[in-house]
This record gives structure tokens, C-alpha cells and sequence, in this order.
């Protein structure tokens, strides 16, 4: 994908749909045989080691990252689909004339480093990809030239998040590895396992560094759509979940990790009503819901493994609706040329599909029926008497209270923005490939839920 | 199974929305609900004649005994009726065009509801129950006036609130009970219970009754059914009233009743709310001049004689012996009042939609006249409406009636005084219906000389409703058995010692014989019409005084003013629950305020002086405030004069630097 | 199939009484009235003169309307319903459900076929005696719901015959009585509650556009509805206190009670109406009102046993 850099136009278009394209099938390929094996194995392949720090480069096959993968990938090619059309010269609110090959060799970095990071075996690939998907993130959201401050911002939490797994990495030495964390001390643990909660923190846009993220939405749409679906964002919860799934830190860190999340989430509300940018309502969304995956992880924590696959259903579930939303909102600025809610009329009108993408996924946001947000919020619900004390109410309470915020929110931009008169009015163009893309994202949301569910079930602890 | 086939039916019913056009579309989708409610009729049939059948379908594990059954048959036959019913109907609003939204929801709907009733397992109850209230949000949206968007809002947030909310603790208390979130099946449920302390049976009880208070629209929580319901089109708010409200009389008993065990304390709380929302729900439907609206209000008020009578039969059923006989006559006669509540409403709501059709309005102000008009519609609503008020021999009186009689002889003061308002209410229904059939059939009017009666579908599904309102009234024998045989489901077994045969129904000595009343009466009536034949001589013009420039079409009592005097010396307790509205929304607008508060901290509208914050879209022009960057707005500045300092500093620099300082350590790390 | 046929001979008995009765009760309170106006009055029979010759007319028609035809009949037949189902003596002549609540609803026919038939024109005055009527039922109810209350707690049915039977006097009883003296002379429309059809302000309200023989119609079952209203309350007033009524010559002299008493009771209701002025219609709804009230205090002095 790097090599497209300097390519424009059709050209770019069509390799960059090949490459992903073949990459989704290649990888739909290994999740067959993968499944053809069963579910329960796990396949592991070191490829280098490096002198005292043990495996540095290796793959971990098993069912959270082949899952994991799989969707990632997924989004990835729809999105490269919908950026087709998007990132050009008939956009409204973000004409493109050049550089497309750029994006999508940004983009392609992201893709790559991504997939690494979810196959990832050790904390030092995990450092490395991170840092790559730091700069690839660096460049993408001052893609337009217009953002450096925010784009710098964001490459400065992300490196700091680099740091703490630096020092993570040098306070276990050869420990590093994944599969040799269980056996370490548990003071180690608790020093390394909290050092890793704030470097997954990061990544995912938690306390303390939340506000990278509502900023970084000054790229272009799909790749912000990647970074909060697929990539860096869910990712740092992913991490999370790997290391705990290997390490077992014990319920020391659940109050750390707890408290935390709700306290973001808590915060997220009071930001909910006040945007009136799609694209920044996203981002906070994005932001909460990533903070459900940690309170599912803080059951895990407490020594639940249902904990675990919750957190991976729930990221999952979240890709496929945050990727709809913003599709839809990117249709906003295509064809509206405006990504503010308070210009919008009308859009039942003007843009049908793109107005059928934004009811189901703003509203599936919100937990609504019949994207997969729903299931996960009743099973993090459900299993919410592993939580510890006061947390067995305190975490579905806040879930629960987040979801009808943001529904509140919701449904008062539905009420002014979804009928009536069409606002603007003149020169909407909508573009077919959009519109597809929406449609089978829809569709795969829809059955997504019920596919996942079993085989998440089949994530446990390891180690 | 034909629930298997009825469920396929309604997916083809739903899919089939996106081939055609918007005629077509809505054409096909209703056809395939009727099939359907068919399939689910069906389904009842079997149930009542082989017993309950247990399985899946889907995947999704059904199990429809008795009392799944009668609200399956309430499902099945109002959808039956509204899907007959749509087939012309939906004509009306083929201006809004998107019938393929319409096919998915209305078929998606009645699924779900009949998932609701039927499912065997919490996880799934949640699931239709949510997906019940998703698509019938969407129908009422569906017409896109301001008025009904707002009224679907204001129905989506109470739900979401009071019944997504309490469902999902439901959900996570029910796995704690069972300890196992794989195993949340009513039986399952039921056995933790029983050992449960008494806290998490509160705790339980406080949940499922708030979720079934909401969707039954009883008060306090009906302040979103007189709004929602009317906004849906006709045919849709026939189902909202004639099922979906029910469903929350299903869960109570099942979920009340069944699952946790039987307790006094939480039937007198169903009883009184029963017994405050008959009264409230019916007062306000008097004042009612729109023609839907006043049907939702009553829908809220005929729900209140619902719980009147389940309460009446959960306070005494565990009382035991004769009490819990009469008891017993109660929850029947509660469950039966459903039944009877689903059939009339449904009519109501699909006649009036035949008036809308017809006409183009739902004023009873405007209306008028419709009587020689529209025949077949009218005597349908007669029916229905006479069946509503409780007037014998419709299936209204029958269900009232043993609610009275359970009332009355329950000896308590609390549930007698519940009967007393349920008899006194029931004049004030009679009075309410009389006004919506006046209003709309009675005299003759100029302005409507030319309307049509409505296509003959339309007119068949008004009467497969209306003429069960008769005909269960004259023969109430035929579902006696059908609903004993839900009762019995809840109640380990007891059933209520109702005396029926064919001629007769009651309790005890108290008894009542339809059929011969009907015989008598109509002997009676046909026999002196023959004998005293009307003779009549001239045609002439109602007497108007002489009054030469009088527009008759005006010359009738606006519906406004049908019963001032009464709504007048009752004024005092309309002036009570405007206050109780007022109050209910000026927590809203407090909660708006203290929000406003709150969030004032995280915009940056210090830097403006004089800003005036009095709405969040005041707020939604200020710069938000990042408490992350606020905190480290110090390092911010120094990186910034660094980047200012250094000359050539680019995006790219930070990269590089970035990247040595990590291979450099991570180089390090690898040697060590 | 002796019993039998004392059975058939009292229905029969109530059959004539029913709807031969009213009229002549009718024209009692017309001498009566006439008598206490110092005039002379009509003879017994005018009532029914005065019938005959309506039935013999024919009737001008106003709309097309059917139930304005048919409301009539419905009424009269319903009157004529709720009239079988009383006791006259120990005899129910159709008993098709002998207990308060279907009584009264058959009752409360009459007035629903009447509202229907004034509602059925295109008459202003027609439709405010409907509501006038409606308002009238829907005050009425309250005080008939109390009285439902205070019977059945006291006897522990709704079924009459069960109440007959274990009634036992109390404070709330006798107040009851009185309760239900006032309402059925409200549900009658007896002066000063005649709001519905009251001819100087509504030309005669629902009944403004009948004539001939459908008002005939109309006026007969309104007579039979009074007749039925008034023996139900003289049956309520003396059966419970009079012990089981076993035997033929029993019930005969319990019959000849009941007549008389019906008889005697019409002069005082003639003597109210002949000393009173028509109440407004707020007044008769805010009188009803208060009435309920003072039901509501009997009521829960049926409960606490008094």
C-alpha cells in the first residue's frame, strides 16, 4: 500500500480496493481454516527474538485475534470502498483534487501495523506498531493541511503511551513476552499492569488524555472511521485485554481500572449535548463505549473470563456501528457539505440511505435494537455481579445512564434534522458505492451480533 | 409449529416492502401480515385443543401455554382485523410515500409482539420486547407531521427510561438469581426465587412493575400514550391499543403473578394504580375532541379496569377460601377485560380511520352526519362503541360486569371502592362514546353529502372486531374455558369458579343469561316495531325555530360542548392533574437546567464576556474546555515555544525524533 | 306443575301490572298535581287516551337516520326487559339475570336508545337534551355505584334474591334507602330533574323531533321505565324485611304490598313535582355531586359496620 503513494485517481483507487480486497480474502481464507481447526487452538509463531527481551515479532493465532483481524480487516475494505468516491473532487465538504494516493498509503500503514498489533505475541511489537500507527495517524488527520496542532496532539498522547509501554517493557525485561507473564511475581503485575492500563488509556483516549480523539476527527472521515473502529482505539483496549488474558494481574487493579472508566463515561455525558459536529459526537460516543469495554474488562479482572469476551464482543459490535455512523455522517459532508448537525434538515429527503445508516447507527449507538451495541450493553450488564461491591450497580447504572444520554441527545438532532424540508437544498449528489457500502455495513450489523456471540464464548484466560 | 410459519410469514410480509411500488408494497406486506395473524390463530387453536406446545423456532425457544395463548389470540385476531384492514387503508397515505419502512415495521411489530407473548426465556422477552417498542416508535414517526414526531419522541425516551432501563437490570438481576447469564429461562427464574431474600424480590417487583406501568400507560406513566397513539395511522394505532398495551398485561402476570410468587402488598399497589388510572384515563378522554385522541385516553382508562381486576384477584387469591374464589373471578375477569378491550379498541381505532379516510379529518368538532353515509361503518362503531361503555349484551358489559362482582363482594374497602369508580367511570365512558358516535354518525350534514363508504376490506376488518363484540358478549361460554386455562397457567392451577353454559355466565348466585337477554330483547323490539309499525306521514326539515339564515350544517352541539356542566363541577380534579403534568414537566425543565449548569464548566465562554447561557445551544457556539488540556496547558505552551524556537521544525521532525528515542531504547532493552 | 302455574299466573300478573300500570300511575300524578293546583284534572285513563291517539298518527320525519326509527322500540323493549326482571311477589317473569348491576344497566338503556335518538338528527336542541340526559346518568351512576357498595357488603352479593335474603338493618341501610330514593327519582326525570326534555327551554329535547306514533312509543317506555325504577324500590323496601316468602298466598299479599305501595308512593312524587321549579342542568349535576359524597361517607359506614 505504501507504494501508492505517489499514484492519483483511478489508478490508486483500484489498487488500493485490490490490495484490500485481497487482504480481506486472504485473511476470510485463514479464518475458514482457522475454523475448519476448531475454535479452542491456539497457534502460535515466533518469527524473531531479540537477545534478552525473548520473542519480539511473532503471531498469535487464536480466536479473539483471529475475530479481532477479521473485522478489522473488514471495516478496513469498506472503507477503502467508501473512500473512493469520498476522497475526491465531487466531495462537498472536502473536495480532493490530490493526494489520494497519499491517504491511501497512510491508510495502508494503519491497515498493516493494525493487523500486526492484533496478532501480536510480546509488548515490544505491540510498542513498535503502536508508534507506527502513531505516525501514520500523525499524518492522516493533517491530511488536509489544516490540523497540525491536533494531529500533533494525538502523536503525542500515542507516544506517550509508546513511553509507559517502554518502561513496561523494562521493568519485566524478558517477561515481556505474553505467553511468560502469567508466571511473574505479583507485585510485578500490579507495578507492570498498571503502568499498561495507562498506555492502553492513551490509546483509547481515556483519563487522562481524553481529548486527543474529538480533535483528531479533523482527517478525512474514513480513516478516522478506521482509528476509532479498527485500529489504535479499540486496539488499546484490546492490548489491555491480551495482557490480562495472559497475566491474570488479579482484582488489586479493578478498582484502578473501574473507577477510571466510569469517571470518563460520567464525563463524556456532560459533552454529549454540546456538540453539534457529527464527527465530534462520534468521537466522544467512541470514547464511552470504548469505556464499556474496560468495565467489561474489570470484570475480567476479578477473575471472571466472561469479562473477557464481552470486552471483544463489545469492541466488535462497536467497529461495525461506529463505522456505519460515520460513514453516514461522511455522506453529510459529501453531499451536504457540512458535517454540522444544527445545518442538517431534512435528510429523509434528500439522502434516504444515508439518513436509514444514520438512524440505525446513532441509535444503535445508544443501545437501541438491531445493531450489536444492544446485546453487548444487556450481556455487560448481565454479568454485573462478578463486579466487586458497589460496582455490581454502579457499572450498569453508569452504562445504562450513558446510553439514555446520548439517546436523549439522539433523538432531539433526529427530531430537527430527519424531516421536513431539505436543507441545503440544492446540489446534493449522493454516490452509489456509498450508499453500498452502507447497506452491507447495515447488513452485516445486523447478523453480526449473532454470529460473534458463540464464538466469542469461546475466548478464555491463558497462560 | 404455525407460530414458525406465521413469523416467516411476517419476514416475507417485511422483505416484501422493498420490491415494488408504495401501493404495491404496502399491499403485499398487509396481505402477508394477514397470513400471518392467520398462521398465529392457528397456533391458539392447537394450544386450546392439543395443550401447550413447547420449542423453537429459530433458535429462539418458545413455550405457549394457556396464558400465552389468549394473548396470542389477542395478538392474532387485532392483527387480522388491522392487516385486512391496511390492505386499502394504507392507500390514505400513499402522499408520504417509503411503504417499504412501513412493511418492515408493521410486520417486524406484530412479530414481535407475538414473540413477546410466546418466548420462553428472559434474554429473548428482552429482545421482542425491544424490538416491539423500536418498531412501533418507528410507525408512529411514520407520518412526519411535527406533532406525531414529537408525540413518538416523547414515547421513545418514557420507554427507553422506564422499560430499557428496568429490562436490562432485570436481565442482570435475573443472572445474578440464577448465577449463570446462559440460563435465564422463567422457570429457572422462578425456583431462584423462591429462596430469594426478601430485598432482591423488592428489587425484582420494583423493576417489572415499573417496565409494565410504562407500556400499559397506567398512571403516572401514560403521559405518552394519548399523544403516541393517535399519531400512528389508523391501522397501526389499532394494534398499539389493541395489543401492545397489552403485553404489559401479559408480563405482570407472568412475571408478577407466575415467576415471583404471589403477593398481597404488590396487588394492592396494581389495584389502586388501576383504580387512579380508570378514573384519570376516562375523565380526560370526556374533554377529547379529536376523534383518536379521546380513543387513547380511554385506552389508558379501560387499562385502568384491567389492573383493577388483576389487582383484585392478587390481593385475594392468597387470602384463600372464599375469598380466593372471588378473587380468582377477578384476575378473570381482568384477563378477560383484555380480551374484550383488545377486540372494541381495535375496532374503534380502525373505524376511525375509516372516518379519516372517508373525510380527511378526525375532529369531532367538524364531523357530523356520517350515519346515513357510511352505514356499515357506523353500526360497527355503534357496536364497538356500546361494547366499550359496558352496555349489555356487548362483551364489555360481560367483563365489566364480573370486574364489579369481584369488587363488590371482595368485603374490602379499598377494592370496593375501587368497583365504585369502575361503575361510576364506566357512565362516564357510556358518556364519552355517546358524544364520539354523535358526533360523528348523528344527524346530517350538508358538508359531507358526498362521502363515500369505505372500499369493502376495510369495512371487513372493522367487522371481524365489531362482530366479535357481540358475539363474545351473547356467547361469553365460548371463551370461558380458553381464558380459565391461562389463569390456571398462572396460578398453580386454580381456576375461577365462573358458572357458564351456553345460556348463562356469573359467579355464584350472581348471574347473568346473554342469550336470553338478547331473545328477549330483540322479540321484544322487533315484535312492537311489527305491531306498532312506524307510519310516517311528510318529510320534513328539523324544526329550527323558523330561523331562515341559519347554516345547518351548524346547527348541532359542537363535541366540545356535549358535557361542559359535568366537566365544570368536576373541574377541580382537572385542575389537580394539570398541576401533576405541570409539575411532572417542570422536572424536566429543572433537570434541563441543572445540566445547563453543569456543562457551562466545560465551555470556554469566559473568554466572551456577557455571553448569556440559557439554552445548551447557547453553549454549542462556545469552545469546549478539555480538562486533560487545561491540566497540561503549561507543557502545551513550552512545546509550542519550542516548536516557535527551533527553526525547521516540521510534523516530520517529531516522527524522527520519535522514532530514534524508541529504537534507541528499545535497542537498549534488547541488549540488557 | 302447580307451582308452575302459580308461577305463570304472577308472571302474568306482572305482565299486565307493566305495562298497564304506568300510564294509569301517570295519570295519578296528574289528578294529583291538578288537585293540588286547585283544578279539577284529567280523568285516570287520560294517559292512555292520550297514547292512543299519538300511536294513531303518523309520524313526520325528519332525517333519514334508521336508529332514529328504531330507537323507539330498542327503548321500549329495554323497559319493558328491565320490568320482567323484577319480583312481583316471589316471581321473577324472565329472569335473565336478577341482580343489580344488569338492572340498572338495562335501565340505563332506555336513556342510551333516547340519547342515540336525539343524537340522530340535525337539531341543536335534540342534541342538548342528549347531554343534558348523558349528564343526568353520568351523575346518577355515582350514587347507584354507592348503593351497589352498601348491599353488597351488607349481604355479601350483588345477586338480589341474596341480598333479600341476608340483608340486615343498619344506620347505613336506612341512609342507603334515602340514597336511592333520590336517585331514582333523578334517573325517573321527575320535576325538578326533567333538564332533558324539558319543553320551554329545549322543545322537548331528544324527543323535539318525534310525533306520532314513535313518540308514543317513546312516552310508553319512558312510563315503563318509571314503573320499573319505582317497583324496584318498593320491592328492595319491603322484601328483605318480610321473611321467606314460601307460599302462593304469601306472595300474594307481598304482590298486593308491592302494588299499593307503588301506588301510594306516586302521589308524594306528583306532590314534589306539582311544589318544584326545574333545576338548571349545573345544578342538578352539582347537586348529584355533593349526593355522591355523602354516598362515599355512607359507604364507609357500611364498612365500618354500621
Amino acid at each position: 500500500m505504501l507504494l501508492l503513494y505517489r499514484t492519483e485517481g483511478r489508478v490508486a483507487d483500484s489498487a488500493a480496493v485490490a490490495i484490500t480486497g485481497l487482504s480481506l480474502l486472504l485473511n476470510g481464507y485463514g479464518l475458514y481454516l482457522f475454523f475448519q481447526g476448531g475454535l479452542e487452538k491456539v497457534y502460535h509463531y515466533a518469527y524473531i527474538a531479540g537477545g534478552n527481551l525473548g520473542e519480539v515479532f511473532g503471531f498469535s493465532v487464536d480466536v479473539a485475534s483471529v475475530l479481532m483481524g477479521f473485522v478489522s480487516i473488514l471495516t478496513g475494505f469498506l472503507l477503502v470502498l467508501y473512500a473512493v468516491d469520498y476522497m475526491g473532487p465531487s466531495n462537498r465538504g472536502f473536495p480532493l483534487e490530490a493526494g489520494k494516493g497519499r491517504f491511501y498509503a497512510l491508510l495502508g500503514l494503519l491497515m498493516g501495523s493494525s493487523m500486526v498489533f492484533i496478532y501480536g505475541t510480546n509488548l515490544v511489537q505491540f510498542l513498535v506498531f503502536l508508534e507506527l500507527m502513531a505516525i501514520s495517524l500523525l499524518y492522516l488527520v493533517d491530511f488536509y493541511g489544516d490540523a497540525r496542532n491536533k494531529a500533533l496532539k494525538g502523536f503525542l498522547v500515542l507516544n506517550l503511551g509508546v513511553l509507559l509501554l517502554l518502561i513496561a517493557v523494562a521493568v519485566l525485561g524478558g517477561n515481556q513476552e505474553l505467553a511468560r507473564m502469567g508466571a511473574i511475581s505479583q507485585s510485578t503485575k500490579d507495578v507492570t499492569f498498571a503502568i499498561l492500563t495507562f498506555a492502553a488509556f492513551a490509546m483509547s483516549s481515556q483519563l487522562f488524555f481524553y481529548s486527543w480523539l474529538p480533535d483528531s476527527t479533523a482527517g478525512p472521515i474514513p480513516a478516522s472511521a478506521y482509528i476509532h473502529t479498527a485500529s489504535i482505539v479499540p486496539l488499546g483496549s484490546f492490548m489491555l485485554f491480551r495482557v490480562i488474558q495472559y497475566m491474570d494481574p488479579g482484582r488489586n487493579e479493578f478498582w484502578l481500572l473501574g473507577a477510571l472508566t466510569v469517571a470518563l463515561i460520567l464525563l463524556m455525558m456532560v459533552y454529549y449535548p454540546l456538540q453539534r459536529d457529527g464527527k465530534k459526537l462520534i468521537a466522544y460516543s467512541t470514547i464511552a463505549q470504548t469505556g464499556v469495554a474496560y468495565i467489561t474488562l474489570a470484570y475480567a479482572l476479578a477473575g471472571h473470563q466472561v469479562g473477557l469476551q464481552i470486552a471483544v464482543y463489545q469492541v466488535v459490535n462497536h467497529a461495525f456501528v461506529k463505522a456505519l455512523a460515520f460513514m453516514s455522517v461522511g455522506t453529510f459532508a459529501y453531499a451536504l457539505g457540512t458535517t454540522n448537525f444544527e445545518g442538517i434538515r431534512g435528510i429523509r429527503h434528500s439522502l434516504p440511505w444515508a439518513s436509514v445508516a444514520w438512524f440505525l447507527s446513532f441509535f444503535g449507538l445508544a443501545g437501541v435494537l438491531p445493531l450489536g451495541l444492544f446485546f453487548s450493553k444487556v450481556l455487560t450488564v448481565m454479568v454485573t455481579h462478578h463486579a466487586l461491591g458497589v460496582a455490581s450497580w454502579l457499572f450498569p447504572g453508569v452504562v445504562l445512564f450513558d446510553g439514555a444520554v446520548f439517546l436523549i441527545v439522539i433523538i432531539l438532532w433526529f427530531r430537527e434534522m430527519f424531516f421536513g424540508e431539505p436543507h441545503p437544498s440544492t446540489g446534493i449528489h449522493s454516490s452509489k458505492l456509498m450508499d453500498i457500502a452502507m447497506l452491507v455495513l447495515i447488513f452485516i450489523g445486523i447478523v453480526a451480533p449473532w454470529v460473534t456471540l458463540d464464538v466469542v464464548t469461546k475466548i478464555g484466560f491463558m497462560g | 409449529m404455525f407460530l414458525e410459519y406465521a413469523l416467516g410469514a411476517f419476514v416475507l410480509g417485511g422483505l416484501l416492502g422493498f420490491v415494488i411500488d408504495y401501493k404495491a408494497s404496502t399491499k403485499a406486506s398487509s396481505f402477508m401480515a394477514v397470513i400471518g395473524s392467520l398462521f398465529l390463530l392457528g397456533q391458539v387453536y392447537e394450544v386450546y385443543t392439543t395443550g401447550p406446545v413447547k420449542g423453537s423456532i429459530f433458535g429462539i425457544p418458545v413455550h405457549v401455554d394457556g396464558l400465552s395463548a389468549v394473548f396470542l389470540f389477542i395478538v392474532g385476531i387485532v392483527s387480522l382485523g388491522s392487516a385486512v384492514f391496511s390492505l386499502a387503508y394504507m392507500d390514505h397515505h400513499e402522499r408520504k410515500g417509503k411503504g417499504w419502512v412501513y412493511a418492515i415495521a408493521y410486520n417486524t411489530f406484530i412479530a414481535s409482539m407475538a414473540l413477546v407473548v410466546t418466548v420462553d426465556n428472559l434474554e429473548y422477552f428482552v429482545v421482542s420486547w425491544e424490538l416491539m417498542t423500536l418498531s412501533s416508535f418507528i410507525l408512529i414517526f411514520w407520518k412526519e407531521e411535527r406533532k406525531d414526531l414529537d408525540a413518538s419522541l416523547k414515547y421513545y425516551i418514557t420507554m427507553h427510561f422506564a422499560d430499557t432501563i428496568p429490562l436490562f437490570l432485570l436481565l442482570g438481576l435475573a443472572s445474578v438469581l440464577t448465577g449463570s447469564i446462559h440460563n435465564l429461562s422463567y422457570s429457572a427464574i422462578h425456583s431462584a426465587l423462591l429462596t430469594a431474600s426478601p430485598g432482591t424480590k423488592a428489587v425484582f417487583y420494583a423493576l417489572t412493575l415499573v417496565v409494565f406501568i410504562a407500556k400499559a400507560g397506567v398512571v403516572p406513566l401514560h403521559f405518552w400514550l394519548p399523544d403516541a397513539h393517535p399519531a400512528a395511522p389508523s391501522n397501526v394505532s389499532a394494534l398499539l391499543s389493541g395489543i401492545m398495551i397489552k403485553t404489559a398485561v401479559y408480563g405482570l402476570l407472568r412475571f408478577d403473578w407466575q415467576i415471583s410468587g404471589q403477593s398481597t402488598a404488590v396487588g394492592y399497589i396494581v389495584a389502586i394504580l388501576g383504580a387512579i388510572t380508570l378514573t384519570v384515563g376516562t375523565l380526560y378522554a370526556l374533554r377529547e375532541t379529536n376523534s383518536k385522541r379521546l380513543l387513547a385516553y380511554h385506552s389508558v382508562g379501560q387499562m385502568g379496569y384491567i389492573w383493577l381486576g388483576l389487582g383484585i384477584g392478587m390481593v385475594l387469591i392468597p387470602r384463600g377460601g372464599t375469598l380466593a374464589a372471588v378473587g380468582a373471578l377477578g384476575m378473570f375477569a381482568g384477563l378477560f377485560h383484555a380480551l374484550n378491550h383488545a377486540v372494541f379498541k381495535g375496532s374503534l381505532f380502525l373505524e376511525a380511520g375509516s372516518v379519516e379516510y372517508a373525510t380527511g379529518t378526525l375532529n369531532l368538532e367538524e364531523l357530523g352526519g356520517l350515519g346515513t353515509r357510511m352505514k356499515v361503518t357506523a353500526v360497527a362503531t355503534l357496536f364497538s362503541s356500546l361494547a366499550i361503555a359496558g352496555i349489555p349484551p356487548f362483551n364489555g358489559f360481560i367483563s365489566k360486569w364480573l370486574i364489579y362482582v369481584a369488587g363488590y363482594q371482595s368485603g374490602n374497602f379499598v377494592l370496593a371502592f375501587g368497583a365504585v369508580l369502575a361503575v361510576v367511570i364506566s357512565a362516564v365512558t357510556l358518556a364519552s362514546f355517546m358524544k364520539f358516535y354523535g358526533a360523528q354518525f348523528g344527524g346530517e350534514m350538508k358538508r359531507y353529502e358526498e362521502v363515500k363508504e369505505v372500499p369493502a376490506v376495510m369495512q371487513l376488518g372493522e367487522w371481524i372486531l365489531a362482530g366479535l363484540t357481540l358475539f363474545i358478549g351473547v356467547f361469553p361460554g365460548f371463551v370461558v374455558g380458553f381464558l380459565n386455562k391461562g389463569l390456571s397457567v398462572v396460578n398453580g392451577g386454580t381456576t375461577a369458579g365462573v358458572t357458564e353454559d351456553l345460556y348463562k355466565i356469573g359467579f355464584g348466585s350472581v348471574l347473568f343469561s346473554p342469550v336470553l337477554f338478547v331473545i328477549l330483547l330483540g322479540a321484544l323490539a322487533v315484535g312492537l316495531y311489527f305491531s306498532f309499525r312506524p307510519e310516517y306521514g311528510k318529510v320534513a326539515r328539523p324544526w329550527d325555530c323558523g330561523s331562515t339564515k341559519i347554516d345547518e350544517d351548524e346547527y348541532k352541539t359542537l363535541a366540545e360542548g356535549y358535557y361542559r356542566w359535568y366537566e365544570h363541577k368536576i373541574g377541580s380534579f382537572y385542575r389537580f392533574t394539570d398541576w401533576c403534568y405541570s409539575f411532572g414537566a417542570s422536572i424536566i425543565h429543572y433537570t434541563v437546567r441543572a445540566y445547563t449548569w453543569i456543562a457551562s464548566y466545560f465551555v470556554k465562554i469566559v473568554d466572551t464576556p456577557y455571553t448569556r447561557v440559557e439554552s445548551v445551544s447557547d453553549l454549542r457556539r462556545g469552545q469546549l474546555l478539555y480538562v486533560d488540556e487545561e491540566t497540561f496547558k503549561p507543557l502545551v505552551r513550552l512545546l509550542r515555544i519550542v516548536r516557535d524556537v527551533l527553526p525547521g521544525i516540521r510534523l516530520g521532525t517529531f516522527v524522527v525524533l520519535a522514532l530514534v528515542v524508541v529504537g534507541a531504547i528499545v535497542g537498549i532493552l534488547m541488549v540488557l | 306443575m302447580e307451582i308452575d302455574a302459580v308461577k305463570l299466573g304472577f308472571s302474568l300478573v306482572g305482565i299486565i301490572l307493566l305495562l298497564f300500570l304506568p300510564p294509569y300511575l301517570d295519570g295519578i300524578a296528574r289528578r294529583v298535581r291538578a288537585r293540588l293546583q286547585y283544578r279539577r284534572g284529567p280523568p285516570l285513563s287520560q294517559t292512555w287516551y292520550d297514547l292512543q291517539k299519538l300511536f294513531a298518527l303518523p309520524s313526520v320525519r325528519p332525517t333519514a337516520s334508521t336508529i332514529f326509527t328504531w330507537a323507539p322500540y330498542l327503548a321500549l323493549a329495554s323497559a319493558i326487559s328491565a320490568a320482567l326482571l323484577l319480583p312481583y311477589g316471589n316471581v321473577i317473569p324472565v329472569n335473565f339475570g336478577f341482580n343489580l348491576v344488569v338492572f340498572f344497566y338495562v335501565v340505563v338503556m332506555v336513556s342510551v336508545f333516547l340519547i342515540l335518538a336525539g343524537l340522530s338528527v340535525q337539531n341543536a336542541f335534540s342534541h342538548i337534551g342528549s347531554s343534558r340526559e348523558m349528564q343526568i346518568v353520568l351523575t346518577v351512576e355515582p350514587l347507584i355505584a354507592i348503593l351497589y357498595g352498601v348491599l353488597a357488603y351488607n349481604a355479601g352479593s350483588l345477586s338480589i334474591s341474596e341480598i333479600v335474603r341476608n340483608l340486615h338493618l343498619t344506620p347505613s341501610v336506612l341512609l342507603t334507602y334515602a340514597i336511592l330514593a333520590y336517585a331514582l327519582y333523578v334517573e325517573s326525570g321527575f320535576v325538578p330533574f326533567d333538564v332533558a326534555e324539558a319543553e320551554q327551554e329545549v322543545i322537548g329535547g331528544p324527543l323535539g323531533e318525534y310525533s306520532g306514533r314513535l313518540l308514543g312509543v317513546f312516552y310508553y317506555a319512558v312510563y315503563i321505565k318509571r314503573f320499573a325504577l319505582l317497583w324496584f324500590f318498593v320491592s328492595l323496601l319491603t322484601l328483605p324485611w318480610l321473611g321467606p316468602i314460601d307460599t302462593a298466598e304469601k306472595a300474594a299479599l307481598v304482590l298486593a304490598l308491592q302494588f299499593l305501595l307503588t301506588i301510594a308512593f306516586y302521589p308524594i312524587i306528583a306532590a314534589l313535582e306539582a311544589t318544584n321549579a326545574r333545576l338548571r342542568v349545573d345544578h342538578v349535576v352539582k347537586m348529584n355531586v355533593r349526593m355522591f359524597f355523602a354516598g362515599l361517607i355512607v359507604l364507609a359506614m357500611a364498612f365500618m359496620g354500621w
